[in-house]
This record gives structure tokens, C-alpha cells and sequence, in this order.
């Protein structure tokens, strides 16, 4: 819908700052309510003490697992740079 | 901007665990939802304020396609490696790592078909990737590159994390990242059960 409103210049420009701002706080706003979800979610924090180091190490292996594979992959593929 | 985020986030869980006022609580999931819109819109008005966007995707090459599917097998594969530092079978490692991110679904089919510790921890490392997404994306995307840095989010790149990589690449790197997220959502429903089927079977 964003990407709508921009291509039909619904919004004057000035405003694209302003939509900025908004997204901005809205991405504060959704941390801030995707924390408050988790703190309360008693599932997450009564399995935190058993299984928090698991889960720390196996969620840090997928990401450099992903990270690593579409960077080998990326420069294997353009290798001039 | 990222220490405004993690301090957000922070906030929100300890306020999460230790102040739960019945009213607030039931009005946090539309303030989530509310607040993702707003930002998907900040996102797409941003992409559509690009007006040769039509070429860029046309530049983009065809390789932006495999994106997914290399994050896909790359999260796998980090996932049995880890698994084995924690002694985790590879079975139930793949299994964690096939959330891609989406704890609530990976954990819920998880924890209804298969094993409830498990599921467990399927939910705990997925919120932790979500959360080391925030962080590592910035970093990533500074000192690795724009696509890898689409890899730390999984499936969350077509929305939670989409601004995060929004703000720290470039517009095409966002249009994968969403096309990327949106591979990984559709494939989070179809690995995690077959893997469990394959499970179920072999062991």
C-alpha cells in the first residue's frame, strides 16, 4: 500500500521524511511490543534456564550457516570486486 | 538506531516480565499489528518512491532467485553443526533450524506432532534468531554484503526484519529480502513436517 501511495504521488514529497519518522517509531513501537510479548510469554521464559544455551548456540549456527552460504555462493559467482 | 531497537526490545521484555497489567497485555497484539503495517508501508513507500525501480528488478540478476534456497540449506546445515556441539541428535537439529525464524509456527507443528521439548526449543532458537537478526543485520550488511545480509532474518525478512534491511542496504537487496521471506514462510509449513515425517519413519 506504501508502495502504492509513492508511485501515485498521492503524498506530497515533503512528506517522505515524515514517513520516515513513522516508520521509525512504529519499528520502536513493534520491538518494544514484540519484547512485552516474550517477557510475558511464560512457555519462553519457564524453558529459558534448561534450554537457553542450546538454543543460543543452535540459533547462532543457523544464522552463520545462512550467512555463510550466500556469501560463498555470491562470491563464488562474481568474483570480480 | 540499532542500540534504539535493542533497548525497545529490552524494555519490552522486562516490562513483559515483570509488570503484567491485564488491560495492556490484551492490547499488545493489535499494537504489534498495528505497528507492523505502519511500517510495511514505510518500507513499500520508500521502494516506491524509487522511480527506476522497474529497471533495477529487471538488473537484478537471476541468481537473487536461489537466495532463499541457500539460506534455507545454509540454516539447515548450521543447525546440525550446532547440534553437534550441544549434543543435539541431526534429526532434531534440522528440525530447529527448519523454523527459519518463525518460532510460533516451527514450534507449535513441533511441539502437536512431534516432541514438546523439542518444540521448546525449536521456539527459544528461533526468538533468538529474530532477535540476533535485529542485531547481526546492520553488521552483516556493512562488512559481508547486501545479500548476506538478507541470510540472519530466514522467513522473517517479509516483515519484522524487512526494515532493518530496508535501512542498512539498498532497494533491490529489500525486494529479495521480501521475496526471500516470503520462499522461507511458504517452506517453514512443508519442511518442518517432513522432516518429522522422515523422523518418524527412520528412527
Amino acid at each position: 500500500m506504501g508502495f502504492a501511495v509513492a508511485r501515485l504521488n498521492l503524498l506530497p514529497n515533503t512528506w517522505s521524511k515524515r514517513v520516515g519518522v513513522v516508520g521509525h517509531l512504529a519499528l520502536v513501537l513493534l520491538l518494544f511490543s514484540m519484547g512485552f510479548s516474550l517477557g510475558a510469554n511464560s512457555e519462553l521464559t519457564s524453558a529459558l534456564p534448561s534450554l537457553g544455551l542450546k538454543a543460543l548456540v543452535l540459533s547462532l549456527s543457523t544464522i552463520l550457516g545462512s550467512v555463510f552460504l550466500v556469501w560463498f555462493v555470491t562470491r563464488v559467482r562474481r568474483p570480480a570486486k | 538506531m540499532t542500540l534504539r531497537i535493542l533497548g525497545s526490545l529490552a524494555l519490552g521484555v522486562v516490562t513483559g516480565l515483570f509488570f503484567l497489567p491485564e488491560g495492556i497485555a490484551n492490547m499488545i497484539g493489535p499494537l504489534t499489528d498495528y505497528s507492523l503495517a505502519i511500517l510495511l508501508f514505510a518500507v513499500g513507500f520508500d521502494l516506491g518512491q524509487d522511480a527506476d525501480l522497474r529497471q533495477k528488478i529487471k538488473d537484478l540478476p537471476k541468481m537473487n532467485l536461489a537466495v532463499p534456497f541457500m539460506i534455507a540449506i545454509g540454516s539447515l546445515t548450521g543447525a546440525v553443526l550446532g547440534g553437534l556441539v550441544v549434543r543435539l541428535p541431526v534429526g532434531d537439529a534440522a528440525l530447529v533450524g527448519a523454523g527459519f525464524g518463525w518460532y510460533s509456527l516451527s514450534a507449535v507443528i513441533i511441539t502437536q506432532t512431534y516432541d514438546v521439548t523439542l518444540g521448546a526449543l525449536a521456539l527459544l532458537t528461533n526468538v533468538f534468531r529474530e532477535v540476533f537478526a535485529f542485531l547481526l543485520i546492520p553488521l552483516v550488511a556493512k562488512r559481508v554484503g547486501h545479500l548476506p545480509a538478507i541470510a540472519p532474518g530466514g522467513a522473517t525478512t517479509m516483515d519484522v526484519t524487512l526494515p532493518i534491511i530496508a535501512a542498512n542496504t539498498d532497494g533491490q537487496t529489500t525486494l529479495v529480502a521480501f521475496y526471500s521471506g516470503t520462499v522461507l514462510s511458504i517452506l517453514v509449513p512443508i519442511c518442518v513436517p517432513f522432516i518429522i515425517e522422515l523422523l518418524q519413519h527412520f528412527l
